[in-house]
């Protein structure tokens, strides 16, 4: 998880290399910047999520028993 | 028949024509084919064009008509977006990945059509498994725009749109997961519809975002699109998402008449950095709805301004529970731009994707409240005209946001929340591209959609101009 929270702020080849590797994902070196760069924003708007205030909300997919 | 007098229908006329015989089912079926023939290698607006089969269904339609069966889209030309199933024909979702696929099945929305009578004249380009707002499409061409050749259809639905703005077929259905139906709809000039969640059925429907997808209708005017509406809409079991809710005959609603009828004006973000030209026509618009008898009043939906966080962070890992499979497989088949997005969703963690679910969750109780003080809520479709192809990437006013991500920011809102959502023209460029103008209602109150947006259409009649093309 900590490995997660330090590529959230920080997505470089390098860390986005190494959190690959322990979900099982092998990317190709041609592409590792572009995925990095692409996960830039993404984080940016992670990080916005967190901070959100969520209160007592529950998530908007519910199950519903039958 | 000639071009012009094709480019005169709507999808209304050309239904009560043939009705009364006196349209040819095959006659209308040969003039649109004749017209893709001309135009669809240079607005590359179809993948497959079922030219065959097409005049085959006009002929049993017209034995069916001469037999007394007349259905209410009897033999007319319509198209589907390549990611509705059809039985024996190619279904892309745009992909090269599903470049040889042909379903065996009809999807359900498909069924219904069919049983209307319609005649299907090809499916439609989109952007690569609907992930875009261009039809910038690596593997079957760009769909371009009636208007302006130089300019996107928008996405993903953007072949749907360039083929009703261009008269290639009289309606055709979209699928909407983040604007998808209403973003080409605005830059087509066209009308686009996306139901609420679970109105009509998804099953067959080669899926985005399983809890953000809306299939719906577009075509040229809102009555258009309430006939439409009025064959896919309505519950299938077999679609877990569809719901059990009563189908009104939509078109009962197209009275022309809104005295009364409570029109929101969001109070923040949805008119904020707007590019001028839509602003003003929007705040025209505006002006003509309260002269019709429309009341404003003000709302807030404040959560809407984190659209995009939340939005990605449950589009992304859902597309990518749906694309594992391939992207393991055959991920050098996929567009660059289409590959990116979808992998994005593989390092995102599960309790962000419920954390945006939870997000969600408040903007809906937000805008339920809004609904509460307003029967319509209205706003400019995008923030900006139809942008050209080669400025997409670049920044389009003082702030850094580019055309492109600016495309997505007042539709999103409507998917996140469920409610339904239709955008029609509400004028027109200095250049002479469309504005769209944004209306959307309460849960399964459709009718009141498309009853404000038939009475702004009938006063303001931006329907009838029409692309030279």
């Amino acid at each position: 998880m900590l490995a997660f929270m330090a590529f959230q702020s920080e997505p470089d080849s390098e860390t986005l290399k190494k959190l690959a590797e322990v979900a099982g994902w092998t990317i190709p070196e041609a592409r590792m910047q572009e995925i990095a760069a692409l996960y830039k924003p993404i984080f940016d708007d992670t990080r916005v999520l967190r901070k959100l205030n969520l209160g007592d909300s529950v998530p908007a997919t519910v199950f519903e028993a039958e | 028949m000639t071009d012009a007098e094709l480019k005169k229908l709507t999808l209304a006329s050309a239904a009560r024509l043939v009705a009364k015989k006196e349209i040819s089912p095959v006659e209308l079926t040969q003039a649109v084919l004749d017209r893709i023939g001309r135009l669809n290698e240079k607005m590359r607006t179809f993948i497959t064009v079922t030219g065959d089969k097409a005049l085959e269904r006009a002929k049993a339609a017209e034995r069916e008509i001469a037999g007394g069966r007349r259905p209410p889209l009897q033999g007319v030309p319509i198209s589907l977006k390549d990611l509705y199933d059809t039985k024996g024909i190619k279904t892309t979702a745009g992909s090269k990945i599903f470049e040889a696929r042909v379903p065996n099945e009809d999807a359900s929305v498909v069924k219904k059509l069919n049983d209307a009578g319609v005649v299907l004249v090809g499916k439609a380009n989109m952007h690569e498994f609907a992930f875009g707002v261009t039809t910038m499409n690596p593997h079957y061409g760009t769909a371009r725009n009636a208007w302006n050749p130089e300019c996107i259809s928008g996405g993903s639905s953007g072949g749907s749109a360039s083929a009703i703005a261009l008269s290639l077929g009289f309606g055709s259905l979209g699928s909407d997961t983040g604007g998808s139906i209403r973003i080409p709809a605005s830059v087509c000039g066209i009308a686009g519809l996306k139901p609420t969640y679970g109105r009509s059925s998804l099953r067959g429907v080669v899926p985005l975002s399983w809890s953000l997808d809306h299939p719906g209708p577009m075509a040229q005017t809102v009555e258009d699109v309430a006939l439409l509406l009025g064959v896919i809409a309505g519950h299938d079991p077999q679609d877990p998402y569809s719901r059990k809710m009563p189908v009104p005959r939509y078109t009962e609603a197209l009275t022309g008449n809104i005295k009364g009828v409570r029109v929101g004006i969001p109070r923040t973000y949805f008119f904020d950095h707007v590019a001028p030209e839509v602003d003003s026509a929007v705040r025209v618009a505006l002006k003509t709805l309260e002269r019709l008898g429309a009341r404003m009043v003000e709302v807030d939906m404040p959560t809407a301004a984190l659209q995009r966080a939340i939005w990605t962070h449950i589009a992304s890992p859902e597309a990518y529970a749906f694309h594992e499979h391939y992207l393991e497989k055959q991920g050098d088949l996929y567009g660059s731009d289409v590959r990116g997005r979808i992998e994005s969703g593989r390092l995102l963690l599960s309790v962000d994707y419920v954390r945006a679910q939870r997000a969600r969750s408040i903007m809906k109780d937000e805008c339920k409240a809004a609904f509460k003080s307003a029967d319509v809520i209205v706003t400019p479709t995008l923030p900006i005209p139809p942008p050209r192809i080669d400025r997409l990437l670049q920044p389009w006013g003082s702030e850094p946001e580019t055309a492109q991500a600016s495309l997505t920011r007042f539709t999103r809102p409507f998917n996140l929340t469920g409610v339904p959502t239709i955008s029609i023209p509400c004028g027109f460029t200095a250049e002479n591209l469309p504005i769209g103008i944004q209306i959307a209602g309460k849960a399964f109150d459709e009718s009141m959609v498309l009853r404000v947006a038939h009475a702004y259409e009938q006063d303001a009649k931006w329907f009838e101009r029409r692309p030279a093309m």
